[in-house]
């Protein structure tokens, strides 16, 4: 398809968008007397080049360049020391099928009156890291996520049936193709290779909150981990996570997170794979400025008998680095960019020693255009880059959005 | 000649104390109460469990069609503070030509802002103790935001009149020295409810006029 039709197709929305804003809500809506909160998004992406699920993995076989996404979240204040969480994220396109899922339920309490210390449990999201988790809606700068939360790696948990439920074993893919059909031809969301973070699934457990805006921590202990969330199948095992951070100065805020556990249970035939990952983040704004930057090792204990590992048994380490900018030009318009690397690391193999995926690499840039408060479109630019390899024209991708919040 | 002297003097300062001068008629005025029925709950925007809800009650009465307009700015000076993650007062209502200074009174950042096509202007990101302000030439209305803070909205009405006011924590408002003479009235709440009646004043009377909206 032309570039040039999608992003007549995304501006036509936009102005259709726009004509309709005065009846959309600016924001969170209230009911029964503020005990209900609703909040929620819409979004639509398209873009050039080849379907590219790669670089721009979205659950199951989606391309997130070409996405359609709702999200709906709502709280409920059953006691002021009481308050049930609730999220639900639907996403698809076409070409490609539709799922309807929660990504949050949780109950929360405060069981110390005046203390800021919350225990929830239910569904959730892992506390660990940053900036991938607002991926959804206005708070992403750009289209695309950061590497470390998007790129499939070529480390898998296979799915023998091609579903996300029954695993027959793991195996790390010697290719990228991996990401997007696994070797059995099955194809779908428990067949994707794993990122290092996967922040659309989902993990159930219990979690802790304490601290305010200065200094806070929060500690989960959730089944399902970082890589491998328990939405995507049965095979994760428990993990513990955390985040502490400060905010030593106003506009600075400061972020170390830590994570450990199973992300393969043990089962007849095979053994328990841990991860360890450390994370560390900042983010500072003044003015019409703002910058972050996101740091996150992951080290992957391999399965011991995957038929194409370089490094039988080796650990497999990955280190992401992330930086991204914003800056304000006029009130609604501003320009964006973010750069993104992630290194894999060497391990012994036939010949030495090689990296047990390739390297990769990722600069987007773009500009952000509040044609009203509720209604952003986005239009960015997305060069990716494989060492070792040519790259594809798809690498190299314009995309344009219209995301729809309140 | 004297005591007539004075007399008249004291005429004169009359007049001039009262504004009016021989033959102007005695201005009235227009009061009542805006009673919402259903008053909107400010959104807390996040998870996190807190205390209680805040009912937004504020509601601006005004002239459709005032006896006059403003004939050059009011260059007055109000202020729309960010406190507790939201602003205060929620409802401001001004003349043109005002400067609203919104200070930060938080101990984190707020970046304050407006799309709207009366005045659009983005504050950037700034920290507690610091405020900047911006001023209002068009009439209008303006919806504030922040940008860090989703929840956190306000309402600036701007005229080119001074036939308006705000209602108190009763509900009550008035607005006086109205020019003799029938008016239509419109008294808006949250732009989810408006309502508009004729009045008349008399000379030197205060009309009662009464709202029930939402």
């Amino acid at each position: 398809m032309p570039p040039v039709l999608p992003l007549a197709v995304v501006l036509v929305c936009a102005a259709a968008a726009s004509a309709a804003a005065q009846g959309l809500p600016h924001t969170p809506v209230t009911l029964l007397d503020g005990r209900v909160e609703l909040s929620g998004s819409a979004s639509a992406a398209v873009a050039s080049g080849g379907t590219d699920t790669a670089f721009n993995a979205g659950d199951y076989d989606q391309d997130t360049m070409r996405l359609a996404e709702f999200a709906l979240g709502a709280t409920f204040t059953l006691h002021p020391s009481a308050i049930v969480t609730a999220d639900v994220r639907a996403a698809g396109g076409a070409g490609t099928s539709w799922y309807v899922r929660p990504s949050t339920l949780l109950l929360g309490l405060r069981p110390l009156a005046g203390l800021p210390v919350t225990l929830s449990a239910g569904v959730m999201q892992s506390p660990f890291a940053h900036t991938g988790r607002q991926g959804y809606g206005r708070d992403n700068l750009l289209i695309g996520l950061p590497l470390v939360y998007q790129y499939p790696s070529s480390l898998r948990v296979s799915a023998g049936d091609g579903g996300g439920g029954a695993y027959g074993g793991y195996g790390v893919a010697s290719d990228q193709g991996a990401a997007t059909s696994g070797g059995d031809g099955s194809y779908g969301y428990g067949a994707r290779g794993l990122p290092v973070i996967d922040p659309r699934g989902w993990n159930a457990g219990v979690r802790l909150d304490a601290g305010g805006e200065r200094a806070g921590a929060a500690v989960a202990l959730t089944r399902g981990t970082l890589s491998n969330p328990f939405s995507r199948g049965e095979s994760a095992g428990w993990e513990v996570s955390g985040r502490a951070t400060s905010q030593p100065v106003a506009g600075l805020v400061l972020g170390a997170s830590l994570a450990r556990g199973q992300y393969v249970t043990a089962s007849e035939g095979r053994e328990a794979l841990r991860e360890t990952a450390i994370g560390a983040d900042g983010e500072y704004s003044r003015g019409y400025w703002l910058v972050r930057a996101e740091v996150v090792h992951s080290r992957r204990e391999a399965p011991p008998d995957a038929d194409a590992v370089p490094g039988i048994g080796e650990p497999l380490n990955v280190t992401g680095l992330d930086v991204e900018g914003r800056y304000r030009l006029l009130p609604g318009v501003y320009l964006a960019a973010r750069v993104g690397h992630l290194w894999f690391a060497p391990v012994p193999s036939s010949g030495g020693s090689a990296g047990w995926d390739d390297n990769v690499g990722r600069f987007e840039g773009g500009l952000g255009w509040s044609l009203s408060r509720p209604i952003l479109v986005k239009l960015s630019y997305q060069h990716n880059r494989r060492d070792g390899r040519a790259a594809p024209s798809e690498l190299q991708r314009a995309a344009a959005q219209v995301l729809v919040w309140f | 000649m004297r005591p007539l002297g004075l007399a008249l003097i004291a005429v004169a300062a009359l007049a001039a104390a009262t504004g009016r001068t021989a033959g102007q008629v005695e201005p009235g005025g227009i009061h009542g109460t805006v009673t919402i029925r259903s008053p909107l709950v400010a959104p807390r925007g996040s998870g996190q469990v807190r205390g209680p809800v805040r009912e937004y009650r504020e509601a601006v009465v005004f002239l459709e069609t005032p006896p006059y307009r403003l004939e050059q700015p009011a260059d007055a000076r109000v202020a729309m503070h960010q406190h507790d993650a939201t602003f205060e007062p929620h409802l401001l209502a001004v003349m043109a030509g005002t400067t609203v200074a919104f200070p930060n009174d938080d101990r984190t950042y707020h970046n304050v802002f407006s799309l709207s096509k009366t005045r659009r202007f983005d504050l950037g990101r700034y920290a507690a103790g610091r405020s900047k302000d911006v001023r209002f030439e068009r009439a209008g209305l303006v919806r504030v935001f922040c940008d860090i803070h989703a929840h956190m909205n306000a309402f600036i009405h701007v005229f080119d009149h001074r036939f308006y006011s705000t209602t108190d924590e009763a509900g009550r408002y008035r607005i006086d020295r109205v020019p003799p003479g029938t008016y239509r009235v419109t008294a808006w709440y949250e732009g989810v409810s408006q309502h508009t009646a004729s009045v008349t004043v008399a000379p030197g009377a205060a009309a009662t006029l009464d709202f029930t909206l939402h």
